[in-house]
């Protein structure tokens, strides 16, 4: 009895010594972004971390920086400035420098998404100049320069006017067979004295490095063809708000030809509605051609044609003389945009004034 | 010392003076007849036990002014006994033990000249506490009457509210010393006899010397004394206990406690409370329901938080992190010593807000206010997130008085475990507390039994009070029929 009593007591009081040994969240250093510029195996490294002090509204923002030969060794590099470990488990926004991503995505994804530290909502990004620039940019609102990002970012997705895929889906997205990714593009643009970060388009990746980059008109028009929803346009001095859109992707005949319906709901106008969709059916079937004749050139199939393929015909898929990338190229798509309005709850006035006339 | 009374009136007084020596409490009083020489008497009490006016009314004047002798000098303690003393209580006796555990018991002894009998008369007269409302167990509807100190008075609050033979009161004595009586209280009908079979045997196992409170015999028919649920209840309602009685269990009442002991005890009895029946029954259920979150929340909140701070940060926002580690710069202390020195403050603050006269108790929660709160966070010795936990977790555990106790060590070791192994850990404690739990009995009832995992049928009064429409019969669960 004794002898189990101690075994006990010896057991409490460790479990109660090592208890205060535990770092807490207060001893670590926050990261809330990272930058990455360079090439495969020689990363430069800018993490945005913050610096704690005793009120929440005073602490500030640091740039950290360091190099490595993989992101996750360039930020252990950061340790030492600090002394801290780091936190990256709220790392809001991965900023990519378009050179890095010319030279491919992969390793690095690899390395994010090989290792728990960081968190799968994480927003990558393609910067056109460096992204140590970005970084070092000072947010317009409020202190955290991460976060302003990362609202830029979502703030566009929901406009249509980039997308927004965290690293998770984005690296599963593009493992699919027959569909290439598409990232957010940031720029700087002066704003008379200062300088500010600007979501000014999507980046557009071949085979994981980047090939080509759409403007924001195209870049809505491709995240449609995608089935984004959201987003407007303006024709013939009307503006056009998409509230759903729909990707419906069908086979021809022995899979020589793929047609893209692209099916966009709306609230339309009172009057003429039939006309006006047909305009603007017409203006966005436009866009979509001009963006998929782009995609085209580049051998992006970033809308997904070749993954329809390898759904609805995989025959006509592994019959396929070359690789789908280079076969995108020339292969014939067709795309129909038809507009459907939305009339909830409507009445229509001249119809009571019929049935009340009679 | 004598063993047995003997004929000589002296020889007794002598015998009873010498046994209290020099004790200036005992009384003796010589009481003899005005008309006639016999019979010679002498009568012992103890001053402040035993009523001097009902002795001086119903034995010394009747004595003084007898008119009649016995017809034979033999049946002298009879003939007193049945015509002349007017005490409502009176016994022979003649063994000297007893007559003194009657004398220390408030009852007087008379000492007849030539009878080898004594007589033990009843007269308890010692001053006692009115009927009060329990403070322990206040509740806002309902009666309001409490137990008191004797037995008796205790028995007879019982017996008002359960008018029926089916109760049966069985007094027993405990204490070598002390002498204590007790009393068995049960309803026949509903009482499972094996659970009274084991009481008694456990009862009749019994040796001590002294037992001045109920919950003396509590610990000592404890089914694990070392476990921290305690698997015997206790009341110091006469309405619970009836209740209790109705629902097939046991009460253990002693004198000199007003708290009565029931058994078997199952673990959701914790969260019962005598207003559960007396309010509307959603109300009830609410509060039922709001007494177990409470208990969860006071042995799981702390744990919790120490496991996100430590452990687990990507389940906490980015602004709360902030908050915390912001509140956090300049501390100290690791935060399981901020935690543990911040609980050991709420504890000994209500420990000494209960030992503390309600009067003082406004200056100590200022204090304890001011101390622990305001100047702790500005002296950097806590942390304003941590304070707000432990009051939190502080002020649940408050729900479940019946509780304190395990609350206090359960959350102790869950976040020992929490901030070593994170949530991980937490939950290995539950779950061997949860084990625990299961593998205890109460007097051979399962301690988790009523819990409505196991038979709804016999759980219906369980985490939510049904209406009374509903529960169809008292003491289904426990009887020995229901079982």
């Amino acid at each position: 009895m004794s002898r189990i009593f101690m075994v006990f007591f010896a057991g409490g009081c460790l479990l109660l010594a090592l208890s205060a040994c535990g770092k807490d969240v207060s001893s670590l250093t926050v990261v809330t972004g990272v930058g990455v510029d360079g090439k495969e195996n020689a990363y430069e490294i800018t993490a945005e971390a913050i610096q704690l002090t005793h009120s929440e509204e005073e602490s500030k923002s640091i740039l950290l920086h360091a190099r490595g030969s993989s992101m996750t060794e360039g930020l252990d590099n950061t340790v030492p400035m600090t002394g801290r470990p780091l936190h990256c488990d709220h790392a809001q926004v991965l900023v990519i420098s378009a050179e890095t991503a010319e030279q491919g995505l992969d390793a690095l994804l690899t390395d994010v998404l090989g290792d728990n530290s960081y968190p799968v909502s994480l927003l990558p990004a393609i910067s056109a100049c460096d992204a140590e620039k970005i970084m070092e940019t000072k947010p317009v609102v409020g202190t955290l320069g991460s976060t302003e990002l990362e609202r830029l970012i979502t703030q566009g997705a929901d406009l249509c006017t980039n997308p927004a895929e965290p690293a998770a889906s984005f690296y599963q997205r593009v493992r699919a067979p027959g569909v290439e990714a598409v990232l957010p593009y940031i720029a700087l643009r002066a704003n008379g004295e200062t300088t500010v970060r600007e979501v000014v388009g999507t980046a557009v990746f071949r085979d994981m490095k980047l090939k080509t980059v759409l403007d924001t008109d195209e870049s809505r028009a491709l995240l449609w063809m995608r089935g984004s929803q959201g987003g407007d346009l303006v024709v013939d001095d009307r503006l056009f708000c998409v509230v759903r859109a729909r990707q419906i992707l069908t086979a021809g005949p022995k899979s020589g030809s793929l047609h893209l319906k692209l099916v966009l709901q709306t609230y339309v106008p009172m009057d003429d509605p039939e006309e006006w969709k047909a305009r603007t059916a017409e203006a966005i079937k436009k866009r979509c051609r001009a963006v998929l004749h782009k995609l085209q050139q580049e051998g992006c199939d970033a809308v997904g044609f070749g993954n329809a393929l390898y759904r609805r015909s995989y025959e006509a898929w592994t019959a396929l003389p070359e690789e789908w990338p280079e076969h995108f190229r020339t292969y014939p798509v067709s795309v129909v945009v038809e507009i459907q309005s939305i009339r909830e709850g409507r009445i229509e006035t001249e119809r009571i004034n019929k049935g009340a006339g009679s | 010392m004598l063993e047995y009374v003997s004929c000589d009136l002296e020889e007794n007084i002598r015998e009873i003076k010498k046994i209290f020596g020099a004790d200036g409490t005992l009384i003796c009083r010589r009481i003899q007849p005005l008309r006639f020489k016999t019979p010679r008497c002498c009568l012992f009490c103890i001053d402040g036990m035993a009523s001097a006016q009902l002795l001086n009314e119903s034995v010394a004047r009747p004595i003084t002014l007898l008119e009649l002798q016995p017809a034979k000098e033999t049946a002298t303690v009879d003939f007193l006994q049945q015509q002349v003393l007017q005490a409502c209580e009176s016994k022979q006796e003649r063994i000297v033990k007893e007559l003194l555990h009657a004398l220390l018991y408030g009852d007087a002894i008379l000492f007849i000249d030539g009878s080898d009998q004594a007589l033990i008369l009843g007269s308890k007269g010692f001053l006692k506490r009115g009927i009060t409302e329990p403070v322990s167990e206040t509740c806002l509807k309902g009666p309001r009457e409490g137990f008191v100190e004797p037995l008796l008075h205790n028995l007879a609050m019982i017996r008002r509210r359960l008018r029926t033979a089916d109760l049966k009161l069985e007094y027993f004595t405990l204490g070598s010393v002390t002498k204590t009586d007790c009393c068995l209280c049960y309803l026949e009908s509903c009482v499972d006899p094996d659970v009274l079979a084991c009481l008694r045997k456990r009862l009749e196992q019994i040796t001590i010397d002294g037992v001045i409170d109920s919950n003396y015999i509590a610990e000592l028919i404890r089914d694990r004394p070392y476990s921290l649920f305690r698997t015997t209840g206790s009341s110091e309602r006469p309405d619970v206990v009836a209740a209790k009685l109705l629902e097939g269990r046991i009460a253990i009442l002693s004198d000199g406690s007003p708290m009565a002991v029931t058994v078997p005890y199952i673990f959701l009895e914790q969260f019962q409370s005598s207003e559960d029946y007396y309010v509307d029954v959603g109300f009830a259920g609410i509060n039922r329901v709001l007494r177990v979150l409470g208990f969860f929340f006071a042995v799981s909140v702390l744990p919790v938080y120490l496991s996100l701070v430590v452990f687990h940060h990507a389940f906490m926002p980015l602004k709360l992190i902030l908050s915390i580690a912001a509140a956090r710069q300049d501390v100290p202390f690791p935060i399981f010593v901020e935690a543990l020195i911040l609980l050991c403050s709420f504890d000994i603050l209500r420990e000494a807000g209960v030992r503390t006269p309600s009067n003082m108790g406004q200056t100590l929660s200022v204090v304890g206010g001011l101390v622990i709160g305001q100047a702790a966070v500005e002296a950097r010795l806590v942390s304003v997130p941590v304070l707000i936990i432990v009051a939190v977790s502080g002020i649940c555990a408050l729900i479940a008085p019946k509780l304190k106790a395990v609350t206090l060590v359960c959350r102790l070791f869950f976040m020992c475990l929490g901030v070593n192994f994170g949530l991980y850990g937490y939950l290995l404690g539950v779950l061997m507390v949860a084990a625990l739990l299961s593998g205890l009995t109460s007097f051979g009832v399962p301690y988790l039994a009523g819990l409505p995992l196991f038979d709804t049928e016999k759980s219906e009064d369980s985490l939510i009070r049904p209406p009374f429409w509903r529960m169809k019969r008292f003491g289904r669960f426990l009887s020995g029929k229901g079982r």
